[in-house]
């Protein structure tokens, strides 16, 4: 029933890859990957999948956030969910009554978190999640994503985080 | 032209005004300076006064009385310290005894001038207290920079050294929980990389001897005249077995009787990294050609593939610490990120150039040129 559901790597290290591809292929997906933008592009292109998992950190530091800006503004690609996968740690918030983005704002007054490059806030209630980051010239964004994948790669989150997206 | 704050504290008017006409229109130059430093002149009476100009205005230096009204010179000297304030700070005093210099000089005083005193006794004691605060600060600086680039590779080292833990980590984990099935054969790939990350692990740690030996001067440089094309030989000789695996040959083209006066595992360390490279980044059945030339008063040492090549962007990105191409076409292939920024490094101690011509897909050509005088 899963065999048919296609998912997207993107990541510049080939052993992440082969360690995700080896865990989600024993539960039956088809597995593909990328190790840069580029790569990526053309494979979401030719070989759609169901669901992309992004690594942050590749040949520029914030290659994987551009990517995820990129589909979301695409009309090809936005339809894709994605899954970010990010060694930091990610902020959580029982506040239900504001946004996610509301809430990263809020973070961003603290001290503590003013001067951090990226903030990856996630709302515990319903899993809204979200990157706020600073990109090297400075500048803010913010994008919503569907959730995160902590590293190191854990087998039984990851394939806990997928099911969850392609239920 | 930079100025200097400078704060005169006496009670004797006449030896502001003094100091004032003396100073107005003298300069300081240093050989390394950009520009002269000349002053702008503040003046207090006393030593309450003082503190309060050393505050609002952020005085450098000071010409401190110590006799004075209310608070003593020393008590002023005292409290600058206390602050941590970046000024020097140079007594001036007819009541001069040892124990007020002792304890002037334990609070930090430059030095501790006489009156009275003439205007080039003055002109000479300013000029020496500028150029120490400027050497001082200048220090300071350089290591607050040095500490921030140290920081900076630090955290990309722990960052190269995590990632192959993780990985073998994570092969491990799956070996172990058999989410391959039962067959020895489908986690070989996983084996063959968990062996390659480990095999990386270890050259990134020779990789950071070579470095931190090289850059904290410690080691023994045995420098002697060397036949450069012998050196060469043995190189190609060791990185053989690594070419044979991918078919790929490598042609020596070597003028002999070359000497160069250099260390010769420095120079083996150079040219291995490039020829190395050249075999690592190449494409199966492909040529590499190393040339040692001479021309002009210098050695040529050319390293030339047939391999992937790499873009312009990326070619500037080359040299320095840690940076490692990353496409589809060096996606298997290995390296600490380090070997061309050492061979950098090591060209340039021998007054060299090393640079880098390259086509992606068609290959690579590295020039190394060391002055044989």
């Amino acid at each position: 029933m899963k065999s048919n559901r296609k998912i997207l790597i993107v990541d510049d290290d080939m052993d992440v890859i082969l360690t995700i591809k080896t865990i989600l292929k024993s539960k039956g997906y088809d597995v593909i990957s990328a190790v840069n933008k580029e790569e990526a592009i053309e494979k979401l292109r030719k070989e759609p999948p169901d669901l992309a998992i992004l690594d942050v950190m590749m040949t520029t530091p914030y290659e994987g956030f551009e990517l995820a800006e990129q589909m979301l503004s695409s009309d090809e690609f936005k339809d894709i969910p994605f899954l970010i996968q990010s060694s930091i740690d990610i902020l959580t918030t029982t506040d239900t009554k504001s946004s996610v983005q509301a809430m990263a704002r809020e973070y961003r007054k603290d001290p503590d978190f003013k001067d951090l490059r990226v903030l990856l806030v996630k709302r515990i209630s319903d899993g809204s999640a979200g990157i706020d980051y600073m990109d090297e010239k400075g500048k803010s964004h913010w994008f919503p994503v569907r959730g995160f994948i902590k590293k190191p790669v854990d087998a039984q989150k990851i394939i806990a985080e997928v099911e969850k997206h392609l239920a | 032209m930079d100025k200097l704050k400078l704060l005169v504290v006496d009670d004797e008017p006449g030896i502001i005004t003094g100091v004032e006409r003396t100073l107005r229109n003298f300069s300081v130059s240093y050989p390394f300076m950009d520009e002269d430093i000349a002053y702008d002149i503040f003046e207090a009476e006393t030593g309450e006064k003082a503190i309060e100009i050393i505050e609002k205005y952020s005085i450098d230096i000071v010409l401190l009385d110590n006799k004075l009204p209310g608070m003593d010179g020393i008590e002023v000297l005292e409290y600058i310290k206390n602050k941590n304030y970046d000024v020097a700070v140079m007594m001036i005093t007819s009541y001069a005894s040892l124990d007020l210099a002792v304890k002037a000089t334990n609070y930090g005083a430059y030095n501790f001038v006489p009156k009275p005193f003439t205007p080039s006794e003055l002109k000479a004691a300013v000029e020496n207290i500028t150029k120490n605060l400027y050497l001082r600060r200048m220090t300071r600086k350089m290591t607050q920079e040095g500490k921030e680039i140290r920081f900076q590779f630090l955290s990309i080292l722990s960052h190269e050294l995590k990632s192959p833990i993780n990985a073998i980590e994570g092969y491990l984990r799956i070996m172990k929980e058999k989410q391959a099935g039962d067959r020895i054969e489908d986690y070989m790939e996983m084996i063959d990389r968990s062996v390659e990350r480990i095999k990386g692990m270890r050259n990134l740690i020779l990789d950071l001897l070579d470095l931190t030996r090289m850059e904290s001067g410690s080691k023994r440089r045995d420098i002697r005249s060397l036949d450069i094309a012998e050196v060469a030989r043995g190189v190609a000789d060791a990185v053989e077995p690594l070419a044979i695996q991918h078919n790929i040959k490598i042609h020596l083209d070597c003028d002999e009787n070359i000497f160069v006066n250099a260390d010769k595992h420095e120079m083996e360390i150079i040219i291995n990294n490039l020829l190395s490279n050249a075999v690592k980044y190449n494409k199966d059945n492909g040529e590499v050609f190393l040339a040692i030339k001479e021309k002009d008063d210098s050695v040529l040492i050319t390293v030339e593939d047939t391999g992937i090549g790499m873009t312009k962007e990326e070619s500037e990105l080359l040299f320095r610490d840690f940076v490692r191409i990353k496409n589809p076409k060096t996606k298997h292939i290995t390296g600490s990120g380090l070997g061309l920024s050492i061979a950098k490094k090591m060209v340039e101690m021998y007054k060299g150039t090393i640079k880098v011509e390259s086509e992606p897909d068609v290959g690579s050509t590295f020039t190394v040129e060391i002055p044989l005088k």
